[in-house]
């Protein structure tokens, strides 16, 4: 599944399935937004060249219906990711309190037993746990919350991220050491 | 923490990340001067460790469909369901070979990195690759992607979940059962070709828009023949989905086809009630964890009457009453050999129900009925409102006796006012509907009582304070009750005869819980020697005799006990009828009494004429606790140790739910599955149940008490059996000071702690001491338990086995040829007592090397070994004892190839667990080098 012709019309249809519960066409609409925002991104570190006119409309389409405020009018391409991003988290996690919620309990879940063990895979960070911890984190430092959001809900590297917030490289991998060991100490306790 | 904080650690954390650990700590040293709670949290974010891949793959950055590198021609449509290792992609194939579409099952990135993870789609695909049944999604194709993955091509079954088509549809009670029969059979199909499911769910059967079920994902499933896959099926036995896990999966034990039963009544309580067995437990998993293996359910018919008391219709409860409440409660036994036998029996049981034949799980014998009886009513309803609905009947109850005999009608009213008053809350935002707990409504009484209710005509307060003080006594809050009763009896002084002996019944009773056996004697005998024969007082006379009969035969005084409780009986038959509850608690006490005897007949007898009425009048959840605990005592005095154990363990949590953890009664549990588990050699599990007895006695009772002093030794026992000595030998010390203070010297359980210091110095190699500890049992209970008392055979025999190890082997023959065939009159054949003496005389005759002696004793070895195999893990001593002397036999009398491994072997295990210096072990081997 490709998105390269991907149209705004066809992101338009998905949106409205999703937004009338169609849990499937958000996924897909999500994916869609997610592969322009990659894009995007790529171009952004290569030169600016790459995002064209028409990719930047789609996901600014995506971003007014998904977000609803007023996430036209940005005054730089850093703060158009910035809210990218949230809208990515904020539709992650939505995605995933929806999940939980579908489980009827959270019993149904095929789980290591007993509980506790350290499985130590990706899938095993719980969004809604990453959120709270975020919310928290918000307080104390913001502009790791930004990098978290790049890095990790859209999926940004180190460079990338860097470019979009127009910081260096190696601040950027500081910031987020430090983010990653409070978030899994604050995950773990 | 606050930003200010924040920044000052993110200055460390910076600064530090080119240091070497030494030098780091340095750092965060000086930095932190005079910061302690800085330093801590510096060094703990210091400390953390990430996996690789924390935070480093964005969840919508899985495999994109597009790209998957199946081997053929599958054009992938979307993702159809993921979980933590597989996920399944709807496909369709394009070759034009094949029209239509597939489920194609991979695994996922992570799972990918695992090297079992692939392993088990292996071990899936060879599994479905025997499965052909029209109720199992089939496995059309399977390969390796050009990752080297592999990859399952699957029928695609668009359908429901069978838990949401059941809502969605609302089919009739029918057709719901012919769905699940189906199920049964697919999973009865696998069952005969050998695989476990494992995972049977709703989420893992489909019902498709025809209405047919289909089984899914065998993911976790195993191969029953193949022996070879050791690591992945115990790897495999972690994986579960705890709400239709079994309770012996939950333990990580063996997994059988059973296992697949229990799920399956999973399964079918949920369609038959839509909720779980476990309730309002499965929103935690420690709860969840904790009523799957210990929670009666609720009935199916009760589950489902107690919704529609929300508003659903009352007339399914009445369909699922009697024959489902049976099958579905048959398949969720706790113990897998209750269960049916096989998904066949359950779908068979299911059968007989739709055509109206009696189901197999509502037949059987009379243990088998108690159990039934036990089952039909089982209680799963919250703790607090079970224990509510208990002390307010019990409350309500006895204030209409009153009513109905001596207060007049009037003070009746007030009491009543006043009961009701407690229940009214003053405060509507108080109001939690009717989750306010006895404790609550009984402290909010008491206050009363002793506030605005001190101005209450004294017997109106009186029997209050009665009420109150014998509630308070039900929920195990002897020391909120005693001031109650106490004052209840003072109160009382001037009243008429019968409300003085119910206050003193009702501190007696107390006393008895509280194990002051003395002080109930004393309180109801002034009252016995004044009765009154007419009208009620026959009433509380029964009530009295019966308190003070169960005093002395905790006292040890037993023909006394045994004619007040005859009184009790007789007059009770009289007044209530043979078929009444009040002649079965009568039953009961007489249960514990020949008990206590020794005499297993009788005690037989009398448990099952108390069983018998129970099961024709509704019993409370606290008497069928009880019931199953003499179930499970009768059992254990029998030898047939596995049986009592999941009564004693049922009887337990039962106490538990209902009593709370602090309760007397909880203690006794305690103690009494503690010792099965011991006696079974489950040393390590019956330690910690010890433990709780003890401690909670001695929170409930204090350390000068009968009561206590019993538990106390019984956790001396415990550490004597983990090898812990000294430990073993002061708590035992101990426990006998106090019991022979508070019990009296030939107490049973008095003699039952000195047996267990006889086995202790037996143990440390002090053999006198323990020869003569193990003659003080036989002295002391010669006349207080009679000659063939089992406890005194079984000291009697290890008497015996002591002389023998002092070399004393003739008189050591005499000792044990006696026990012997004393318990062969009074103990079932395979009781693990008996055959202990028959090894030990086969051991001492060899030993004396008398050749009449071990043709005559050896004869009876190989079944004495058989039983203590079947009864002991093993590694135990008296294990690897019996071998040594079946070996011995075997050799001495040539009947079998020399065995010296097995000897050797069990040599070992003696020495190893006991040492060089054993008594047994030095025997032996002096035995073996003659």
């Amino acid at each position: 599944m490709t998105h390269n012709a991907a149209n705004p019309g066809e992101l338009t249809e998905l949106l409205a399935h999703w937004g009338q519960g169609d849990a499937v066409a958000g996924e897909r609409a999500l994916t869609m937004v997610y592969a322009e925002l990659k894009r995007m991104a790529a171009g952004l570190l290569h030169g600016g060249r790459a995002v064209t006119l028409q990719t930047t409309a789609l996901v600014n389409e995506a971003l007014i219906k998904m977000l609803g405020v007023d996430a036209a009018r940005f005054d730089n391409r850093a703060h158009f990711f910035g809210v990218a991003a949230r809208a990515m988290r904020q539709i992650l996690v939505d995605h995933a309190r929806r999940r939980a919620a579908d489980k009827r309990g959270g019993g149904e879940a095929l789980v290591e037993w007993p509980p506790g063990l350290d499985v130590g895979v990706e899938d095993s960070v719980d969004l809604l746990a990453l959120d709270q911890a975020l919310r928290q984190l918000e307080a104390f430092d913001a502009d790791q919350v930004r990098i978290v959001e790049l890095r990790y809900f859209v999926g940004l590297s180190i460079e990338e991220t860097a470019a979009v917030l127009g910081l260096h490289p190696s601040a950027v991998n500081r910031e987020w050491a430090m983010a990653r060991a409070w978030l899994k100490q604050t995950l773990t306790l | 923490m606050d930003s200010a904080r924040y920044q000052a650690l993110k200055r460390i954390f910076h600064n530090v990340q080119e240091l070497t650990d030494a030098g780091r700590n340095d750092y965060v040293d000086r930095t932190c001067a005079g910061d302690a709670e800085l330093r801590a949290q510096a060094q703990a974010l210091l400390a953390v460790r990430c996996d690789p891949g924390f935070l480093e793959h964005n969840p919508l950055a899985t495999e994109t469909p597009g790209d998957l590198g199946l081997e053929r021609g599958y054009r992938v449509l979307r993702e159809l369901a993921r979980g933590g290792m597989g996920v399944v992609y709807l496909a369709e194939r394009d070759d034009g070979e094949y029209r239509g579409q597939v489920a194609i099952k991979l695994l996922t990135r992570a799972a990918a990195l695992q090297p079992a993870a692939i392993a088990r789609l292996r071990q899936e695909r060879q599994i479905l690759a025997r499965l052909n049944h029209p109720h199992i999604a089939r496995l059309l194709d399977g390969g390796t992607t050009t990752g080297g993955m592999p990859y399952l091509v699957l029928e695609y079954v668009e359908g429901a979940r069978i838990d949401d088509y059941c809502r969605a549809h609302q089919p009739a009670l029918a057709e719901r059962l012919s769905l699940f029969l189906k199920v049964c059979d697919a999973v009865a199909y696998a069952h005969r070709n050998l695989v476990i499911h494992r995972d049977l769910k709703p989420g893992n059967i489909l019902v498709t828009p025809a209405g047919e079920p289909k089984l899914l994902d065998f993911g976790i499933a195993k191969i029953l023949e193949s022996a070879d896959d050791g690591a992945l099926t115990q790897e495999g036995a972690r994986l579960l989905t705890p709400r239709y896990a079994s309770p012996e999966q939950i333990r990580g034990e063996p997994v059988s086809t059973v296992s697949d039963v229990y799920s399956l009544g999973v399964l079918l309580y949920e369609l038959l009630t839509g909720d779980s067995p476990y309730a309002g437990a499965v929103s935690t998993p420690n709860a969840l964890a904790r009523a799957i293996s210990e929670h009666e359910p609720l009935q199916p018919s009760v589950a489902v009457a107690h919704a529609s008391m929300a508003g659903s219709k009352p007339e399914a409860a009445r369909r699922l009453r009697g024959d489902l409440d049976a099958i579905a409660l048959k398949a969720l036994r706790k113990a897998p050999s209750e269960r049916y036998s096989s998904a066949e029996a359950l779908a068979a049981d299911i059968q007989r129900h739709l055509v109206g034949q009696p189901v197999a799980a509502r037949r059987g014998t009379s243990i088998y009925r108690m159990r039934k009886f036990i089952l039909r009513h089982g209680i799963g309803v919250a703790t607090a409102t079970a224990v509510v609905a208990l002390s307010v009947a019990f409350m309500f109850g006895l204030s209409r006796q009153l009513g109905q005999t001596r207060i007049e009608r009037d003070k009746a009213a007030q009491v009543a006012t006043f009961l009701t008053e407690l229940f009214r809350v003053a405060d509507p935002s108080e109001s939690r509907g009717n989750s306010i707990t006895a404790r609550e409504i009984l402290d909010r009484g008491a206050a009363r009582l002793s506030g605005t209710g001190a101005n209450l005509p004294v017997p109106v307060r009186a029997t209050m304070l009665e009420l109150m003080g014998t509630v308070y006594r039900h929920l195990g809050l002897t020391r909120q009750s005693e001031p109650l009763l106490l004052e209840a009896l003072a109160q009382r002084q001037n009243a008429p005869w019968a409300e003085r002996a119910a206050a003193a019944a009702a501190l007696a009773e107390l006393r008895l819980d509280q194990g002051r056996f003395g002080d109930a004697v004393m309180t109801v005998e002034p009252l016995l020697a004044q009765r009154e024969t007419a009208g009620s007082g026959l009433v509380v006379t029964s009530r009295l005799l019966l308190d003070l009969g169960q005093a002395q035969i905790r006292l040890g005084q037993r023909e006394a006990a045994e004619r007040v409780l005859n009184e009790a009986l007789r007059l009770r038959q009289r007044i209530f009828g043979d078929d009444s509850v009040e002649v079965a608690e009568v039953l009961n006490a007489l249960v514990n009494l020949t008990r206590e005897r020794g005499d297993l007949l009788l005690t037989e007898r009398y448990f099952h004429q108390a069983l018998a009425i129970y099961e024709r009048h509704n019993a409370d959840p606290w008497t069928l606790a009880k019931l199953r605990n003499n179930l499970g005592l009768l059992l254990l005095d029998r030898g047939d140790y596995a049986a009592a154990e999941p009564l004693l363990e049922r009887s337990l949590a039962t106490l538990r739910q209902v009593l709370g953890e602090e309760h007397p009664a909880v203690a006794m549990s305690l103690i009494n599955l503690g010792s099965v588990k011991g006696r079974r050699g489950k040393y390590a599990e019956a330690d910690p149940l010890l433990q709780r007895a003890y401690a909670l006695r001695l929170k409930l009772f204090g350390a000068d008490n009968g009561l206590t002093a019993t538990a106390r030794a019984n956790v001396g026992y415990s550490a004597f059996s983990l090898g812990r000595f000294g430990q073993a030998a002061e708590a035992l010390d101990a426990a006998l000071a106090v019991q022979e203070k508070t019990l009296g010297k030939d107490n049973l359980y008095t003699l039952i702690t000195l047996r267990n210091l006889a086995a202790l110095r037996f143990t440390e190699g002090r053999l006198q001491d323990a020869a003569d500890l193990y003659r003080g049992v036989l002295e002391r209970g010669a006349k207080s338990l009679g000659a063939n008392h089992a406890l005194l055979l079984q000291s009697r025999a290890r008497l015996g086995l002591t002389e023998r190890c002092l070399g004393r082997t003739d008189q050591a023959l005499v000792d044990l040829a006696a026990a012997e065939s004393a318990q062969r009159k009074t103990l079932p054949a395979n009781h693990p007592d008996l055959a202990e003496t028959t090894i030990e005389r086969a051991d001492a005759a060899l030993a004396a090397g008398d050749s009449d002696a071990i043709k005559i004793s050896c004869a009876g070895v190989p079944g004495a070994h058989a039983v203590i195999a079947a009864t002991l893990p093993a590694d135990s001593y008296d294990l690897a004892y019996a071998e040594l002397v079946l070996t011995g036999c075997a050799e001495t009398l040539g009947l079998a190839d020399a065995t010296p491994e097995r000897r050797l072997a069990a040599l070992t295990t003696l020495t190893q667990r006991y040492g060089q210096t054993h008594p047994l072990v030095v025997a032996t081997r002096a035995l073996g080098s003659r």
